[in-house]
């Protein structure tokens, strides 16, 4: 599936994205059953791939020539980048490990997220359930690079903390994991947040500049009119 | 623009600043988590990363903040390679914070850092022959 995505500009292949993603939602429906063993990671990378390669066409772009275009596609590839993030979250958070929400259960019990992160996940598949956070946390740092409005906003599953705050929960629990891969997808995706703010900063800048030669041609009217 | 773009626009400055908030009440935690990890419990190959992560954080928080959270994660109690590799470390970080130095400088000062930290009394070797080439290579860097 991976391989049979390319991109292009102009959204010409949304028709196959699409089935694509219908397909990928239906491996995950699968592969979410309690009696299935195999790891969810190369279906994670899929979306990761997905965030990749068509985040930016579902996001705002920054600059405010585009902003002031109209995109009839980019509500179709926001839609389908969505409907990815949610469902890739919605299985990692129900696998066996649990660790997507631990954080979540000790934050509710009024324990700070941090502790007791240490503790183990028992069982064959403590080594799989890491490796599909890693995946997780891949997507939102492709996200945050590709789709950082998009990211931020998206809700969660309680009104309380939307995904993205979940994300970065997890990824502080799990930065200093003695596991490898989960320790540098933590750190990748929390530098990718740090490094967003100065990004979206420069959005808002621009968007105020714009807001304010609105507001000064609107006056200029007036005075012209009163003339 | 319309006035949904505008209210869009809205949102984003909003969004901005809960980005900002969110990060300024993790800061203090992740600079401590990762200079605990550094002095020789993070796995070697992640020092990379937190080196990128703690290089982000030092040059996008305000001086004094970041003098805040180094002086509380750098206690002596925690760095055990004696006062004057203590202090070469808050400059190293500061320098890196002020844009001075750049990440690779930090990556390779945190490899040589977890890299003192192998033995199996840290803070046996502080004042040491080894901490004093660790020290002279930074104070002349």
């Amino acid at each position: 599936m991976k391989n049979s995505l390319s991109f292009q500009e102009d959204g010409s292949n949304l028709p196959i994205l699409i089935e694509l993603c219908d397909m990928a939602s239906i491996v995950f429906r699968v592969s979410s059953a309690p009696q299935f063993k195999s790891s969810l990671t190369p279906i994670l990378q899929f979306v990761k791939k997905i965030v990749e390669l068509y985040g930016r066409l579902a996001e705002l772009d920054d600059s405010l020539d585009s902003l002031t275009q109209h995109n009839p596609k980019g509500h179709e590839f926001r839609r389908i980048i969505e409907r990815l993030l949610t469902v890739s979250v919605d299985v990692v958070s129900n696998n066996q490990g649990k660790l997507w929400t631990r954080g979540q259960e000790q934050q509710h019990r009024g324990q700070n997220p941090v502790e007791g992160s240490q503790e183990n996940v028992h069982g064959v598949n403590q080594k799989k359930s890491l490796d599909e956070l890693a995946a997780l946390l891949d997507i939102f740092t492709a996200g945050i690079k590709q789709c950082p409005i998009l990211v931020v906003q998206l809700g969660g599953f309680t009104d309380d903390e939307s995904f993205f705050q979940r994300a970065i929960a997890v990824a502080i629990t799990t930065m200093s994991d003695k596991e490898l891969g989960i320790a540098r997808s933590s750190m990748t995706f929390l530098t990718s947040v740090v490094s967003m703010v100065s990004r979206v900063c420069t959005y808002c800048n621009s968007l105020f500049k714009s807001i304010l030669l609105q507001f000064a041609f609107l006056n200029r009217s007036i005075c012209d009119q009163a003339v | 623009m319309n006035l949904d773009e505008h209210i869009q626009g809205l949102k984003n400055v909003d969004i901005g600043a809960k980005i900002d908030n969110i990060i300024g009440r993790i800061r203090n935690h992740l600079i401590n988590t990762l200079l605990n990890g550094v002095m020789g419990n993070f796995p070697r190959d992640s020092l990379d990363s937190a080196a990128s992560l703690l290089f982000a954080l030092l040059i996008r928080a305000h001086p004094k903040e970041i003098e805040v959270d180094l002086n509380q994660s750098l206690s002596k109690d925690q760095f055990l390679l004696g006062d004057d590799a203590l202090k070469l470390t808050i400059r190293v970080l500061g320098e890196c914070a002020s844009g001075k130095k750049a990440l690779p400088h930090l990556s390779t000062f945190f490899s040589d850092l977890w890299d003192l930290y192998q033995v199996d009394d840290a803070g046996g070797i502080a004042g040491g022959n080894v901490v004093k080439k660790f020290e002279r290579k930074y104070s002349t860097m």
